[in-house]
């Protein structure tokens, strides 16, 4: 078992969403803690825009503070305004940590500005989910940037941390006393995965979009496999119901809207670009590269695929080919490069790079 | 060649009579131990490609794209012309196989009284098409009809329940080699209507074939006990609905055939009917259940796909089988029409982030020896579930506890209205 997985950000926030997913009482696949607490999902890797007021306390104090921070995950209980506010580490950080900057924004969201911002829910707990042996050290971090910011005259909300940690053949989740006051949960932990293998990762199915490395150093691609094989899928079904004599025209990012169901255009800047690289890179230009020679009405300008087929076999042949198993597309992380700024923008030539 | 429509049929009336007069030829020939002429039979049909977004194709536009020459009779009821050999002339001719009824924009309903082999082959190419699917009726959904009506029928009623199941991808735990192309040999024989041959080489592997004729009464005393000690009575594949109003009966498959036993095709049709709205209902309670949560985050969008499916086996698959059926599932030939590239994260446990191949809609599949979890977009065609689940009892495990989301498959395909009306406003 490869125990580092619960370090891992993609890894946390995957099991953070199947935790609020609707699954049975008996035979889940990972225990719906946060369902079962009548939780659910509003926003996954969102920005939070603090108040206009809260905004500005924060600029004219003398604190590093992240105005609109990231969270990965908000779940929401309608049904008394509670929310869940998540924000999952690989590790401990000190106030003096870079990470700071983003944790103070994240206090001051779940301050009263939380109501402010996402009314009618009322109140938010942030929970900072890490590896269980490192909860007491984030606790104490979060402990002394609440303190600053009071000191400050500014708001924050209450805090808790969570921990993950692989015990025999159990994923456990661990949380703390104001977790278990504010949603009315008795008990200090749960396991949420009771039957890990030797040798097998105990991912669910990914619903996260992420690019990163995996931590398992046997399928160190794998993330990036999962968004390439959902692309791919996509693609693949789009293209069945294409007549011949049609154009089909997509961009990069269209392509991955249509995949994430819009999550794309949600994600962080960093995070879009690297997954736009990564489809253009290892799948758009795969599919040029192979087809330039053979299908001249296949055609990649830019972030922008083109398909045509003049005749049926064409279609035939494509769709035999981008359905075959063993052509593979690389699912390793494509080098970084300039990337036009508009999809339908050229590419940039080798001179230029 | 066998005659299968009347002579330039003035009105849909027309055809009920002449289906009538096969069917009363058809019952009379069942009453005398023979089969006369072939039985009517009806092919229940769902037209699936459109569902997402939202613009379903005309009946008869689906049909002259396979090659059909379409005559209308009234706005819902068409004739079915194609162009087939005929074996006593060795010449193509046109001939009318059919008649097909659009029930709603969704399902349609084609009658025929073709010889069994020639129309179930007429309509399996159909279905090849993406826009065009069989309707599923599982075991467990096969169950509740059991459960909730036939076995309510009246004792002394006689009635039918079919089992089967072949565990095709069971190996020997110390079989090195697969052979891929065997997957479809193991299936030939799996047809209700084949023939054994007693010489033909035969793969040790579990196989049930098991008819329950009886008065309903009695196979209503004994069936519960034996699914208890005995796992393949719970892949329901066949069930007899007696008539209510009249003699003799009709046959539902799990793939949506109804063969007419009866002597009366307006009888015939009124079961198809009933069997029609019950799976349209539980199609739209299943999508319900797969989405409803979900429709308030996706204005979020927070691109939570739809609660998952979830599928126990009963008893864990070996390694082997497993390996068997991870390479066998997703080849361009199978069983269960998905596609994908399965990523190993063990010994039995893959993911394959790939699509339904018959519908070309996006799944995500995780697959270990002890279960399947399936996650659908939004909005997608809920039939894949009861496929999923039909072919996993037939070939898998016959066995399963499933769940779409927390609620128990088992009841999800059990709520239909007891007062089912026609009056849905889509229904025509």
């Amino acid at each position: 078992m490869n125990v580092d997985l619960v370090r891992d950000p993609t890894f946390q926030l995957n099991i953070l969403l199947w935790m609020a997913k609707e699954q049975p009482t008996e035979g889940y696949r990972v225990r719906p803690v946060f369902f079962e607490h009548g939780f659910k999902t509003i926003y996954i890797q969102q920005p939070f825009p603090l108040p206009e007021e809260t905004s500005k306390a924060a600029r004219e104090s003398s604190l590093s503070i992240k105005l609109a921070p990231e969270p990965e995950l908000i779940l929401a209980r309608t049904r008394n305004g509670k929310a869940l506010y998540f924000e999952a580490k690989a590790d401990s950080f000190s106030p003096d940590s870079s990470n700071s900057k983003q944790a103070r924004g994240h206090l001051l969201a779940t301050g009263p500005a939380f109501a402010e911002v996402l009314a009618p829910l009322t109140s938010s707990l942030l929970c900072y989910v890490v590896p269980d042996d490192k909860r007491a050290l984030m606790f104490d971090c979060l402990s002394d940037l609440a303190g600053e910011l009071s000191g400050q005259g500014l708001e924050p909300g209450s805090f808790s941390c969570h921990g993950l940690r692989i015990a025999d053949h159990e994923l456990i989740y661990i949380w703390d006393s104001v977790f278990k006051d504010y949603v009315g949960e008795s008990a200090d932990s749960i396991s949420i995965i009771d039957d890990l293998e030797s040798h097998t990762d105990p991912s669910p199915l990914i619903l996260v979009f992420s690019e990163e490395d995996c931590p398992n150093t046997d399928n160190r691609d794998f993330y990036r496999r999962v968004i390439l094989d959902q692309v791919r899928a996509r693609l693949l079904c789009d293209v069945q119901s294409l007549p011949v004599n049609q154009e089909y025209e997509i961009t990069v990012d269209e392509l991955l809207m249509r995949t994430s169901d819009r999550v794309f255009e949600f994600l962080g800047g960093a995070r879009q670009r690297s997954l736009r690289l990564l489809v253009r890179e290892n799948l758009f230009k795969r599919i040029r590269d192979h087809w330039q020679q053979r299908q001249r009405s296949i055609t990649l300008d830019g972030s922008t695929l083109r398909i045509r087929w003049e005749l049926a076999d064409e279609k035939d042949a494509f769709l035999n080919w981008l359905e075959d198993r063993r052509i593979k597309f690389d699912a390793s992380r494509p080098e970084p490069r300039r990337m036009p700024l508009l999809d339908n923008l050229p590419e940039p030539t080798a001179e230029e790079d | 060649m066998l005659r299968l429509a009347p002579d330039n049929p003035k009105d849909r009336f027309d055809v009920y009579r002449f289906f009538n007069g096969i069917s009363e030829e058809g019952k009379e020939g069942l009453d005398q131990r023979r089969v006369r002429v072939p039985l009517v039979k009806t092919f229940l049909l769902e037209h699936v490609a459109s569902h997402e977004n939202g613009h379903p194709k005309a009946p008869g536009e689906i049909f002259a794209s396979l090659g059909a020459s379409v005559r209308l009779l009234d706005e819902n009821f068409m004739g079915l012309t194609f162009d087939v050999l005929d074996p006593e002339t060795n010449r193509m001719r046109s001939i009318t196989t059919g008649f097909l009824e659009q029930y709603d924009e969704r399902f349609f309903a084609y009658y025929t009284c073709d010889d069994a082999t020639f129309a179930k082959r007429r309509v399996e190419g159909w279905i090849q098409h993406p826009d065009l699917d069989a309707t599923w009726y599982s075991s467990p959904l096969l169950q509740a009809l059991w459960d909730k009506d036939i076995s309510r029928r009246g004792d002394s009623c006689y009635g039918k329940l079919v089992f089967r199941h072949k565990s095709i991808f069971e190996m020997p735990e110390d079989s090195a080699s697969i052979d891929p192309v065997s997957e479809q040999s193991n299936e030939e024989d799996f047809d209700d209507e084949s023939a054994i041959i007693d010489d033909r080489f035969e793969t040790e592997v579990r196989n049930a074939r098991f008819e329950m004729g009886d008065r309903i009464g009695k196979i209503r005393l004994a069936l519960r006990g034996l699914q208890t000690i005995y796992d393949p009575l719970h892949a329901l594949y066949a069930l007899r609905l007696p008539s209510r109003v009249g003699h003799g009966s009709h046959e539902l498959f799990q793939t949506g055939r109804i063969t007419n036993r009866t002597d009366s095709f307006e009888d015939h049709r009124n079961t198809v009917r009933y069997l029609y709205r019950i799976y349209k209902s539980i199609l739209v309670s299943t999508e319900h259940s797969a989405w409803h949560q979900i429709s308030d985050e996706r204005s979020l969008q927070t691109g939570v796909k739809g609660v998952p499916l979830i599928v126990r086996f009963e008893e864990p698959l070996s390694t082997a089988t497993f390996d068997r059926w991870v390479q066998l599932a997703f080849q361009k030939r199978n069983r269960f029409k998905l596609w994908g590239d399965p990523i190993r994260l063990g010994p039995s446990k893959v993911h394959v982030y790939g699509a339904d191949r018959h519908l070309w809609q996006p799944i995500n599949l995780e697959i270990t020896a002890k279960q399947l979890v399936a996650i659908l977009p939004v909005g997608t065609c809920g039939n894949t579930f009861h496929r999923l689940v039909a072919n996993i009892q037939h070939y898998v495990s016959p066995k399963i506890h499933a769940w779409v989301g927390s609620e128990p498959f088992d009841s999800l395909v059990s709520q239909w209205s007891p007062n089912l009306q026609e009056s849905d406003g889509h229904e025509r």
